[in-house]
Protein backbone atom coordinates (compact mmCIF):
# COMPACT_ATOMS: atom_id res chain seq x y z
CA UNK A 1 0.00 0.00 0.00
CA UNK A 2 2.72 2.58 0.99
CA UNK A 3 4.85 2.03 -2.67
CA UNK A 4 1.73 3.32 -4.35
CA UNK A 5 1.26 6.45 -2.24
CA UNK A 6 4.06 8.23 -3.17
CA UNK A 7 3.25 7.94 -7.17
CA UNK A 8 -0.11 8.31 -6.58
CA UNK A 9 0.18 11.51 -5.18
CA UNK A 10 2.69 12.89 -7.36
CA UNK A 11 0.25 11.98 -10.66
CA UNK A 12 -2.43 13.46 -8.44
CA UNK A 13 -0.76 16.92 -8.20
CA UNK A 14 0.11 16.87 -12.22
CA UNK A 15 -3.33 16.06 -13.24
CA UNK A 16 -3.99 18.98 -11.04
CA UNK A 17 -1.51 21.26 -12.61
CA UNK A 18 -2.87 20.42 -16.31
CA UNK A 19 -6.31 21.16 -15.29
CA UNK A 20 -5.48 24.54 -13.81
CA UNK A 21 -3.80 25.31 -16.97
CA UNK A 22 -6.49 23.94 -19.69
CA UNK A 23 -9.27 24.94 -17.77
CA UNK A 24 -8.12 28.82 -17.29
CA UNK A 25 -10.64 31.03 -18.99
CA UNK A 26 -9.58 32.37 -22.33
CA UNK A 27 -7.44 35.85 -22.39
CA UNK A 28 -6.60 35.95 -18.98
CA UNK A 29 -2.63 36.56 -18.53
CA UNK A 30 -0.32 33.39 -18.00
CA UNK A 31 0.63 33.80 -14.58
CA UNK A 32 4.07 32.94 -15.09
CA UNK A 33 4.46 35.12 -18.00
CA UNK A 34 2.09 37.96 -17.71
CA UNK A 35 1.38 37.48 -20.95
CA UNK A 36 -1.94 37.27 -22.56
CA UNK A 37 -2.78 34.18 -24.71
CA UNK A 38 -2.22 34.35 -28.18
CA UNK A 39 -5.75 34.80 -30.41
CA UNK A 40 -7.75 36.19 -26.55
CA UNK A 41 -9.28 39.34 -26.34
CA UNK A 42 -6.93 41.75 -24.19
CA UNK A 43 -9.43 44.43 -22.38
CA UNK A 44 -7.81 47.66 -22.69
CA UNK A 45 -9.48 51.06 -20.29
CA UNK A 46 -11.22 53.30 -22.54
CA UNK A 47 -11.59 56.91 -21.18
CA UNK A 48 -15.08 57.73 -20.43
CA UNK A 49 -16.04 61.09 -21.40
CA UNK A 50 -15.89 63.44 -18.46
CA UNK A 51 -19.63 65.84 -18.25
CA UNK A 52 -19.63 69.25 -17.95
CA UNK A 53 -19.52 71.03 -14.34
CA UNK A 54 -23.09 70.90 -13.10
CA UNK A 55 -24.86 73.89 -12.41
CA UNK A 56 -25.52 74.47 -8.67
CA UNK A 57 -28.67 76.44 -8.96
CA UNK A 58 -30.23 74.09 -11.45
CA UNK A 59 -31.89 70.38 -10.37
CA UNK A 60 -30.70 69.05 -13.98
CA UNK A 61 -29.53 69.86 -17.27
CA UNK A 62 -33.65 69.73 -18.24
CA UNK A 63 -34.26 72.13 -15.31
CA UNK A 64 -34.91 75.63 -17.33
CA UNK A 65 -37.04 76.93 -14.00
CA UNK A 66 -35.49 80.98 -13.65
CA UNK A 67 -33.23 81.68 -11.74
CA UNK A 68 -33.89 83.25 -8.26
CA UNK A 69 -33.29 86.85 -8.42
CA UNK A 70 -29.85 87.66 -7.01
CA UNK A 71 -29.76 90.87 -3.83
CA UNK A 72 -29.20 93.90 -5.96
CA UNK A 73 -32.22 92.74 -8.52
CA UNK A 74 -34.73 92.51 -5.44
CA UNK A 75 -33.25 95.92 -4.13
CA UNK A 76 -33.77 97.62 -7.46
CA UNK A 77 -37.05 95.82 -8.46
CA UNK A 78 -38.72 97.71 -5.68
CA UNK A 79 -36.73 101.09 -6.03
CA UNK A 80 -37.71 101.29 -9.30
CA UNK A 81 -41.40 100.61 -8.44
CA UNK A 82 -41.45 102.90 -5.29
CA UNK A 83 -39.84 106.01 -6.93
CA UNK B 1 -49.36 109.24 1.22
CA UNK B 2 -49.30 108.91 -2.69
CA UNK B 3 -52.82 106.17 -3.87
CA UNK B 4 -51.37 103.65 -5.91
CA UNK B 5 -53.35 101.77 -8.37
CA UNK B 6 -54.68 98.83 -7.25
CA UNK B 7 -52.54 96.48 -9.31
CA UNK B 8 -49.51 98.22 -8.84
CA UNK B 9 -50.05 97.82 -5.19
CA UNK B 10 -50.02 94.30 -5.60
CA UNK B 11 -47.13 94.51 -7.41
CA UNK B 12 -45.14 96.69 -4.82
CA UNK B 13 -46.77 94.41 -2.30
CA UNK B 14 -45.08 91.48 -3.49
CA UNK B 15 -41.67 93.26 -4.51
CA UNK B 16 -41.60 94.89 -1.03
CA UNK B 17 -42.21 91.25 0.92
CA UNK B 18 -39.46 89.78 -1.36
CA UNK B 19 -37.09 92.55 -0.39
CA UNK B 20 -37.85 92.16 3.22
CA UNK B 21 -36.70 88.72 3.42
CA UNK B 22 -33.67 89.56 1.19
CA UNK B 23 -32.86 92.35 3.58
CA UNK B 24 -33.47 90.17 6.92
CA UNK B 25 -30.56 87.89 5.17
CA UNK B 26 -28.45 90.80 4.62
CA UNK B 27 -28.80 92.02 8.26
CA UNK B 28 -27.32 88.69 9.02
CA UNK B 29 -24.25 88.05 6.31
CA UNK B 30 -23.28 91.88 6.19
CA UNK B 31 -25.18 94.60 8.13
CA UNK B 32 -23.06 97.26 6.60
CA UNK B 33 -24.59 97.14 3.18
CA UNK B 34 -27.93 95.92 4.76
CA UNK B 35 -28.02 99.77 5.88
CA UNK B 36 -27.34 101.06 2.86
CA UNK B 37 -30.32 99.61 1.35
CA UNK B 38 -32.43 101.08 4.07
CA UNK B 39 -35.30 103.52 2.20
CA UNK B 40 -34.83 107.03 2.59
CA UNK B 41 -37.47 108.80 4.48
CA UNK B 42 -37.95 111.32 1.63
CA UNK B 43 -39.49 108.05 -0.38
CA UNK B 44 -40.81 106.08 2.86
CA UNK B 45 -43.62 108.86 3.59
CA UNK B 46 -45.06 108.31 0.36
CA UNK B 47 -45.50 104.83 0.35
CA UNK B 48 -48.58 103.41 1.54
CA UNK B 49 -49.31 101.56 4.52
CA UNK B 50 -49.46 98.23 3.83
CA UNK B 51 -45.80 98.60 1.45
CA UNK B 52 -44.40 100.74 4.83
CA UNK B 53 -45.56 97.62 6.72
CA UNK B 54 -42.82 95.35 4.86
CA UNK B 55 -39.84 98.00 5.08
CA UNK B 56 -37.34 97.86 7.45
CA UNK B 57 -37.63 99.12 11.17
CA UNK B 58 -35.82 102.78 11.70
CA UNK B 59 -34.09 102.08 14.86
CA UNK B 60 -32.82 104.99 17.64
CA UNK B 61 -32.53 104.20 20.73
CA UNK B 62 -30.62 103.29 23.79
CA UNK B 63 -29.87 99.99 24.17
CA UNK B 64 -28.86 97.26 26.53
CA UNK B 65 -26.47 95.69 24.75
CA UNK B 66 -24.96 92.64 25.39
CA UNK B 67 -21.68 90.64 23.70
CA UNK B 68 -21.71 86.86 24.64
CA UNK B 69 -19.24 84.49 24.34
CA UNK B 70 -20.10 80.83 23.56
CA UNK B 71 -17.88 77.39 23.55
CA UNK B 72 -19.17 73.92 23.72
CA UNK B 73 -19.44 72.27 26.95
CA UNK B 74 -17.23 68.97 27.48
CA UNK B 75 -18.75 66.49 25.31
CA UNK B 76 -21.60 68.46 23.31
CA UNK B 77 -21.70 69.77 20.12
CA UNK B 78 -22.58 73.60 19.42
CA UNK B 79 -23.06 75.06 15.61
CA UNK B 80 -23.78 78.15 16.85
CA UNK B 81 -22.12 81.32 16.56
CA UNK B 82 -18.79 82.24 18.85
CA UNK B 83 -19.72 85.53 19.59
CA UNK B 84 -23.32 86.66 20.06
CA UNK B 85 -24.77 90.29 20.23
CA UNK B 86 -28.20 91.28 21.56
CA UNK B 87 -29.40 94.45 22.29
CA UNK B 88 -32.84 95.12 24.35
CA UNK B 89 -34.53 98.55 23.62
CA UNK B 90 -37.27 98.44 25.68
CA UNK B 91 -39.34 95.63 25.62
CA UNK B 92 -37.92 94.69 22.08
CA UNK B 93 -35.32 92.49 22.17
CA UNK B 94 -33.08 92.43 19.04
CA UNK B 95 -30.64 89.76 17.59
CA UNK B 96 -27.40 92.31 16.60
CA UNK B 97 -25.39 92.54 14.08
CA UNK B 98 -22.44 94.83 13.75
CA UNK B 99 -19.68 96.07 11.72
CA UNK B 100 -16.31 98.46 11.99
CA UNK B 101 -15.63 99.98 15.69
CA UNK B 102 -18.82 98.64 16.56
CA UNK B 103 -17.66 95.14 16.66
CA UNK B 104 -15.55 96.13 19.51
CA UNK B 105 -17.62 97.34 21.76
CA UNK B 106 -18.08 95.37 24.69
CA UNK B 107 -22.04 94.98 26.67
CA UNK B 108 -23.06 98.12 27.95
CA UNK B 109 -25.90 99.41 29.55
CA UNK B 110 -26.75 102.64 27.90
CA UNK B 111 -25.48 102.31 24.20
CA UNK B 112 -26.62 104.73 21.86
CA UNK B 113 -27.74 102.98 18.56
CA UNK B 114 -28.80 103.98 15.46
CA UNK B 115 -30.11 101.38 12.77
CA UNK B 116 -32.53 99.05 11.16
CA UNK B 117 -34.45 95.94 12.14
CA UNK B 118 -36.46 93.25 10.44
CA UNK B 119 -38.30 91.44 12.85
CA UNK B 120 -35.54 90.37 15.33
CA UNK B 121 -32.39 91.38 13.51
CA UNK B 122 -31.08 94.34 14.04
CA UNK B 123 -28.03 95.95 12.06
CA UNK B 124 -26.19 98.61 14.17
CA UNK B 125 -24.52 102.06 12.02
CA UNK B 126 -20.20 102.23 12.77
CA UNK B 127 -21.44 105.18 14.68
CA UNK B 128 -23.63 106.49 17.67
CA UNK B 129 -24.24 110.00 15.74
CA UNK B 130 -25.97 110.25 12.43
CA UNK B 131 -27.22 113.32 10.21
CA UNK B 132 -31.22 113.70 10.54
CA UNK B 133 -32.86 112.63 6.84
CA UNK B 134 -34.52 115.09 4.73
CA UNK B 135 -38.68 114.63 6.13
CA UNK B 136 -37.66 112.35 8.51
CA UNK B 137 -39.64 113.17 11.77
CA UNK B 138 -37.77 114.52 14.79
CA UNK B 139 -37.60 111.71 17.80
CA UNK B 140 -38.30 115.08 20.33
CA UNK B 141 -37.14 118.89 20.85
CA UNK B 142 -33.56 119.06 19.16
CA UNK B 143 -31.16 119.83 22.32
CA UNK B 144 -28.97 122.86 21.37
CA UNK B 145 -25.11 121.63 21.85
CA UNK B 146 -23.73 124.82 20.43
CA UNK B 147 -23.17 128.18 22.16
CA UNK B 148 -25.59 131.45 21.16
CA UNK B 149 -22.67 133.11 19.90
CA UNK B 150 -21.67 130.71 17.10
CA UNK B 151 -25.48 129.65 16.19
CA UNK B 152 -25.14 131.82 13.32
CA UNK B 153 -29.54 131.61 12.81
CA UNK B 154 -32.59 130.72 14.95
CA UNK B 155 -33.68 128.22 11.15
CA UNK B 156 -32.48 125.11 12.07
CA UNK B 157 -32.66 123.06 8.75
CA UNK B 158 -32.45 119.30 8.77
CA UNK B 159 -28.54 119.22 7.74
CA UNK B 160 -27.77 120.91 11.06
CA UNK B 161 -29.42 118.37 13.11
CA UNK B 162 -28.26 115.36 14.80
CA UNK B 163 -29.46 112.16 15.92
CA UNK B 164 -28.10 109.86 18.44
CA UNK B 165 -30.07 107.03 20.49
CA UNK B 166 -33.33 108.23 19.95
CA UNK B 167 -32.42 112.16 20.56
CA UNK B 168 -31.69 115.03 18.16
CA UNK B 169 -29.14 117.67 18.54
CA UNK B 170 -28.76 120.76 17.04
CA UNK B 171 -25.42 121.59 16.08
Amino acid sequence: MKRYLVPGAALLVLAIAFLSVWLRPSGQPDAASGQAQAGSVVPVPVPMPVPPPADPLRLSPADTSPRPPTTDAVFGEFLSWAE
Amino acid sequence: MAEAPPASLETGLALAEQRRVTLKSLIRSNPEAALLQAIPWRLRVRLPEEIVAQLEERVSATAKFSVLAAVPAPGRDYDGPAIRRTARIGDAFYEAHVYGTRAGVNSKDQLPVEGIAVDDQLAILDSPLRRLEADEPLPGDPVPVVSPEHDGGSAATASQIWVSGGRAYEL
